[in-house]
């Protein structure tokens, strides 16, 4: 097993490097123009040759590269492009300021669609009702496939936040350090901490509790034969995090967080719960014409225990082999539903960053995305190796389409 | 040893003919036969049609009834009605927009090259991640190894990033063909070989191609023959996924502004997006541009995955079995 990871990480190390060496020269060669080009109006020729020298842009582009690749190397993103020349804010203190708020945001979002499209593809693949399990099936693939901003759009208006709602081309805005939107100015104004340093303890905070009480969980089934439904734990987990914001006394600040925050939670569960639920769908009604699925319930056990312990079971190791697949897109997700939304992470950075073409924190983002893109990757193997011991032998993964 | 006249040769070879267009037949009988037991995909079958006769429909329609200088989709203009955007009327009956031209007109036209966007992502996307997925299960070694890696980084490229980036550079001449093939081969190098590979796989390690092989077989003939029947159910699948994807990454990147030249789904929410910004919303913008365009992505894309989710009933060799059994 060791081995194996082992020689996954550094073959995900090869990957990372093609997929950010295309992306560079991709992006360098496709743009029109460059980052100078645009103060063309307020610069004179001389003045905008002198900036690109300072920033490095009158470089063939291979030199460029290797600058770049040479700064990445020793952990180093650089600084960003500004105007007054290489003197912007390092990429990483953006970095650091981008990153909490989509963890917080896009992590609960995809657990929470993983849970609620898991639940509803069990349910509605068991149900003997046609009628509401097709009903059920159309609805959530009716959001699924809805248009992304429009969604956005619906959401704020639904709950009465048209403040949050932003178009997407109009208002690409110069760096990425945008504010939360709708956070309580009073409340902010002498903080020593920022929101990003509350929202990124947030996510720790969660993060921690989730491990704790699956780890919990896991324990008492085992040693203690002890079944806690998935529901409470849930519930404990969130119990947890609140209790932990007042435990830091920061509870004011994370709570005008949430109120800042939710309506993006909203949107991307309701627009990528529907894939998970599809999968899992079919992925349920195989497993259901298993023979040892008749054979439990020959044996005369309760219709949802068969369900929860025989079926579910085995049905969920293709999902998650199927999500590694879909994971990806998460990306294009994060950019459409947070630059509609305003929402100061890594998919707006990205969007403006791309607009202005500021190449070291475009570079920098993609180079972030994909890291978690392949560690997701990684940890999903390693589930899917856990819970599948025909994987542990070398077989193939299943894929459930 | 009888020598064979020519009218008996042509009998044999009609008789083949005939045998294998009957053969074809069936198949296809008993194809539509659970496609059409599954009411969701019928439903989806449905909408694709209404959307084919939308696309049919609007050529027409401006041949004979609408005036073209008030019902063209880019530059039509309605003196009459004013103010701008109106509500819905019987002269417009899904009203006009901000600048003054007919939404529903706008809707229709843009149906044709939505079809040719998804139609061409559909095709580079089965045809490229076929080809490699059958190339990689069936040499494996070195030529596997390759592929499924390459599979794995192109599955980090996010697809709509990309048209946005090839969008900013080509702008005007970005044919909907082009958009829909940058998309196709992006995903189709990426998770379509990863899904058809793990098939190809399966249906190397059934009996029939060990028996196939010791049959004498070679590579050409077992690929064609054998491997790839087994997987066209899965890469058809894979095609309608795939235009749904590209429908909603195509209305994404026009939503940014980028392919303003042709009407689109896209650019009708986009400039109602944009007089609502700065107006404020009315219930003429909100009803006639914001809800159809977006009803209209919805269920091109429905329409689509409901399709594909018929045919994975169709293309399950298990389901199927136990299906025709049934009836």
């Amino acid at each position: 097993m060791i081995r194996y990871l082992v020689k996954q990480a550094l073959l995900s190390l090869v990957k990372l490097f093609v997929f950010v060496t295309i992306m560079f020269f991709l992006i360098q060669i496709m743009m029109p123009g460059d980052f100078v080009d645009q103060f063309s109006l307020t610069m004179n020729q001389r003045e905008r040759d002198a900036l690109r020298e300072e920033l490095g842009l009158n470089l063939p582009i291979w030199q460029r590269y290797l600058r770049w690749m040479g700064q990445i190397l020793r952990l180093d993103f650089g600084e960003s492009f500004s105007i007054l020349g290489s003197g912007g804010p390092p990429v990483s203190a953006i970095l650091k300021t981008v990153i909490p708020p989509t963890l917080l945001v896009f992590c609960t979002g995809t657990a929470l669609a993983f849970l609620i499209g898991l639940w509803l593809g069990k349910v509605t693949a068991w149900s003997q009702q046609r009628v509401v399990s097709g009903i059920v099936t159309l609805g959530s693939l009716a959001l699924f496939t809805s248009f992304p901003p429009w969604m956005a759009w619906l959401v704020t208006q639904i709950f009465s936040r048209q403040e949050q709602f932003t178009l997407v081309g109009g208002s690409a805005r110069g760096l990425a350090n945008l504010p939360f939107p709708g956070l309580d100015r009073e409340l902010w104004r002498d903080s020593p901490i920022s929101p990003d340093v509350i929202a990124f303890r947030m996510f720790l905070t969660l993060l921690i509790a989730t491990v704790l009480f699956v780890a919990i969980k896991a324990l008492a089934q085992r040693y203690l034969r002890l079944r806690i439904p998935g529901l409470v734990v849930i519930l404990l987990i969130a119990a947890s995090a609140v209790g932990s914001w007042y435990v830091m006394g920061t509870e004011k600040m994370s709570l005008d967080i949430v109120n800042s925050a939710w309506i993006a939670l909203v949107t991307y569960t309701i627009i990528s719960f529907g894939e998970t639920m599809l999968i899992m769908r079919s992925s349920m009604t195989d497993v259901m014409q298993e023979e040892y699925v008749n054979t439990a319930k020959a044996k005369g056990l309760p219709s949802h225990i068969v369900r929860e312990r025989h079926a579910a079971r085995n049905a969920l190791l293709p999902v998650l082999s199927r999500l590694v697949i879909s994971l990806p897109y998460l990306t294009t997700g994060i950019v459409i539903v947070e630059s509609a939304l305003n929402w100061p992470g890594i998919g707006t950075a990205l969007w403006n960053s791309l607009y202005w073409q500021n190449m070291p924190v475009v570079m920098a983002i993609l180079l972030i995305v994909g890291v978690l893109s392949l560690f997701a990757r990684l940890v999903l193997d390693v589930l899917a190796a856990y819970l599948d011991p025909r994987i542990r032998h070398g077989e193939e993964k299943p894929i459930a389409i | 040893m009888v020598k064979k006249s020519p009218s008996i040769l042509l009998h044999v070879l009609l008789r083949r003919l005939w045998l294998r267009i009957d053969l074809t037949w069936r198949r296809l009988k008993a194809n539509w036969l659970i496609f059409r037991s599954d009411p969701l995909a019928m439903l989806g079958l449905m909408i694709i049609m209404i959307f084919a006769l939308m696309a049919v429909i609007h050529p027409i329609l401006i041949e004979t009834v609408w005036p073209s200088g008030i019902y063209d989709p880019l530059t039509g203009f309605d003196m009459q009605t004013v103010p701008h955007p109106a509500p819905p009327s019987s002269r417009h009956l899904l009203g006009t927009d901000a600048l003054g031209r007919d939404v529903l007109s706008m809707l229709l036209s843009a149906t044709t090259p939505t079809f040719v966007i998804g139609l061409t992502a559909a095709l580079a996307t089965a045809i490229v991640g076929t080809l490699l997925s059958v190339i990689a299960a069936y040499f494996r070694g070195a030529a596997d190894a390759a592929i499924s890696n390459l599979a794995d980084v192109f599955l980090l490229f996010p697809a709509p990033v990309i048209m946005i980036i090839v969008g900013a550079r080509f702008r005007a001449e970005l044919t909907p063909i082009s958009l829909g093939l940058i998309y196709g081969f992006v995903t189709g190098m990426g998770g379509t070989v990863i899904v058809l590979r793990a098939r190809a796989l399966q249906v190397m390690a059934q009996p029939y191609m060990e028996a196939s092989r010791i049959a004498g077989g070679g590579p050409f003939h077992i690929i064609i023959k054998h491997l790839l029947p087994a997987m066209l159910p899965l890469a058809a699948l894979q095609m309608m996924v795939a235009v749904t994807g590209v429908v909603i990454a195509d209305g994404f990147i026009s939503f940014f502004g980028l392919t303003r030249a042709t009407s689109n789904w896209g650019t009708v929410l986009y400039d109602a997006f944009v007089y609502s910004y700065s107006v404020g919303l009315d219930t003429a913008t909100m009803w006639n541009a914001l809800l159809p365009a977006a009803a209209c992505f919805t269920f091109f894309a429905l329409g689509f995955y409901l399709v594909s989710r018929g045919m994975h009933r169709v293309a399950n060799p298990w389901q199927r079995e136990e299906f025709l059994s049934r009836i």
